[in-house]
């Protein structure tokens, strides 16, 4: 017993020995993280930038109502999120976070290597993603492939990729209207063109043949997101948004743009949001998944900062932050979540996610 | 099945049986109890179909016994003995079993052959080969589809496909191997065999590398071409 307390004691003093020695421990955006946080009485959230505002409107109403000290939330973007989510257990390690897809199974395994190993996962919802026209132009019948065939710098002929050569809209699919191609596209550095790249175009080539038998996949993608430089194409940069609506209104007819549902039904007197593959972006398409244009938002928690049922562990706030998250009035249908632009799950995956979350059941992968 | 249908009339005749000799005696009491008052007003209905407590409580016990003997037989012994082929074909044309051949198609991996062998133990094995890696994008797409399946169809039997492609997903995702053959077998045993080779030298590095010899000559004929139109 000597022994034992006498290490502990050990390991307190070098750490924080070794702490002060080094300074203050950072969080991933390179500020240091607040002394309440080392004590454990604040969370610490890091992950998408997109996730940004649901998580403060989760975190403010846990510190509200728990008379908590604020959370430190840290914007880093989904991928270095999650590497530094499982970079390890213990206060300078984050304990949440969010993200706008799934945890990959290589990161998971990456996580329990670190010793990561019990992972609570939360969704709450889906981001939408919406094709829009001018307010007053007629229906675009879209699919997948058709926005592809439109939009592709090639396009596969037997086992050729000549250059793409439609001007009108007719070309590509019978079905669409006389008009000119013409598309409003975030440039690369945006994170929307992201989504582009990786669901709207990659999701059209799973369905091109000549493509998807390309083995190599950085080929097959170098292939697949190669876009046209004829000027059918305008890439537009930040702030998104708020100069695609500028942009529109100024735009001829059979000009399409890609742009979050959320934003595009807040303009419904510039612009018309259009069905891609036949379905229109309805809270029931998203949450039953007809719509292909969405992205599942997610928090992971570690369990080992969880306080148990005795109060025992690290973090304060978290069973009140899985609470709050998986809460009817966050993520149901008429949540403030949902008001705020999320997406709500169909009944049965907020039934499931609740039961998972509140009994902290780990993902089992 | 002939065993089964067979198993089953016995069932049936064997309560039915029961149900006749049991159901004799209390009607006929019936009938003689009833004799005082036909002077006064004769019976319009001798239909004797009025089961007697007892008959009620044999008839729900046989009944349940039938039930069981059904659930005994379609749940257990089904499991127990070796199905036919045809059975076999219809199975693995079920919804989920051709969620598992999708989500294989979508994590690059297409049917190469089917194993069959007829005979008291049958067998049989699909053999799927990789035809492309996958890019993150993919990936991402192929976990969101897991996940909704796993939601939609719980259960032991999707839960081992869903394992099935989780062990893919993460050997593909490792640097050094990659599963360039899998053998997904449901006869006698359900059983998985991965062939897992290195990644540098495979034959997929191979066909990409001739694909892009490929791309390159076509963009020069192209090139040429143009140049001609001039």
């Amino acid at each position: 017993m000597k022994m034992q307390a006498k290490t502990a004691l050990g390991w307190v003093a070098g750490v924080l020995l070794g702490n002060a020695a080094v300074g203050p421990v950072l969080a991933g955006d390179g500020v240091p993280l607040p002394p309440e946080r080392m004590t454990g009485k604040a969370m610490y959230i890091i992950g998408s930038t997109l996730m940004k505002p649901y998580t403060a409107a989760i975190t403010e109403r846990v510190s509200r109502n728990a008379a908590l000290p604020a959370a430190v939330i840290v914007s880093k973007g989904t991928s270095r999120g999650v590497e530094s989510f499982c970079d390890g257990v213990g206060l300078e390690t984050p304990d949440v976070v969010a993200v706008s897809r799934r945890m990959r199974t290589d990161e998971l395994q990456r996580c329990k290597e670190h010793g990561v190993t019990d992972i609570i996962e939360i969704q709450v919802g889906y981001e939408a993603t919406a094709v829009v026209s001018r307010r007053d132009d007629q229906e675009y019948p879209l699919t997948l492939l058709s926005f592809y065939r439109g939009v592709a710098a090639e396009l596969p002929e037997g086992y050729e990729f000549p250059a793409n050569t439609a001007k009108h809209w007719k070309e590509v699919d019978r079905k669409l209207p006389d008009t000119e191609i013409r598309v409003v596209l975030p440039v690369p550095a945006l994170g929307g063109r992201a989504f582009v790249e990786d669901r709207m175009l990659q999701g059209a080539c799973r369905d091109i043949f000549e493509i998807k038998t390309i083995f190599d996949s950085s080929e097959r993608v170098k292939q697949c997101v190669n876009l046209r430089k004829d000027g059918h194409i305008v890439e537009l940069d930040a702030p998104y948004d708020a100069n695609v609506v500028k942009t529109m209104s100024q735009s001829p007819a059979g000009t399409l743009a890609v742009l979050p549902l959320r934003f595009a039904a807040e303009h419904p007197d510039v612009l018309k949001i259009q069905p891609i593959n036949g379905v229109m972006p309805t809270a029931q398409a998203v949450a039953n998944r007809s719509y292909d244009l969405i992205r599942p938002l997610y928090y992971f928690v570690k369990k080992a900062h969880v306080k148990n049922y005795l109060g025992e562990g690290p973090v304060t706030g978290l069973r009140e932050f899985v609470t709050e998250a998986t809460r009817e009035s966050s993520l149901g249908p008429d949540g403030y979540l949902t008001h705020m632009g999320v997406m709500p799950l169909d009944d049965q995956m907020r039934q499931h996610v609740r039961d998972s979350a509140l009994t902290l059941t780990t993902m089992d992968r | 099945m002939p065993a089964k249908k067979f198993a089953k009339r016995l069932a049936t005749a064997g309560v039915a049986l029961m149900m006749t000799a049991l159901s004799v005696m209390p009607t006929a009491r019936a009938e003689v109890s009833g004799m005082g008052t036909m002077a006064i007003l004769p019976p319009t209905d001798l239909v004797r179909d009025r089961p007697t407590y007892l008959e009620l409580v044999l008839a729900y016990s046989g009944r349940a016994l039938g039930g069981a003997w059904d659930l005994f037989y379609d749940n257990v012994l089904d499991r127990i003995l070796p199905p036919s082929p045809m059975s076999v074909a219809n199975n693995v044309t079920k919804e989920d079993a051709m969620e598992l051949f999708k989500l294989l198609s979508l994590a690059g991996y297409k049917l190469k052959e089917i194993d069959t062998q007829v005979g008291l133990i049958p067998t049989v094995a699909f053999k799927f080969g990789q035809v492309r890696d996958l890019s993150e994008a993919d990936t991402d797409y192929l976990e969101t589809r897991l996940q909704d399946w796993a939601v939609r169809s719980p259960g032991m039997g999707t839960s081992i496909q869903r394992s099935i492609m989780d062990t893919v997903i993460a050997i593909n995702n490792s640097t050094d191997y990659h599963v360039s053959t899998l053998k997904v077998q449901f006869l006698p045993l359900p059983k998985v065999a991965f062939s897992v080779s290195p990644k540098t030298g495979a034959l997929g590095e191979e066909s990409s590398a001739l694909m892009r010899a490929i791309q390159r000559v076509d963009k020069n004929v192209q090139g040429v071409r143009r140049e001609l139109k001039k």
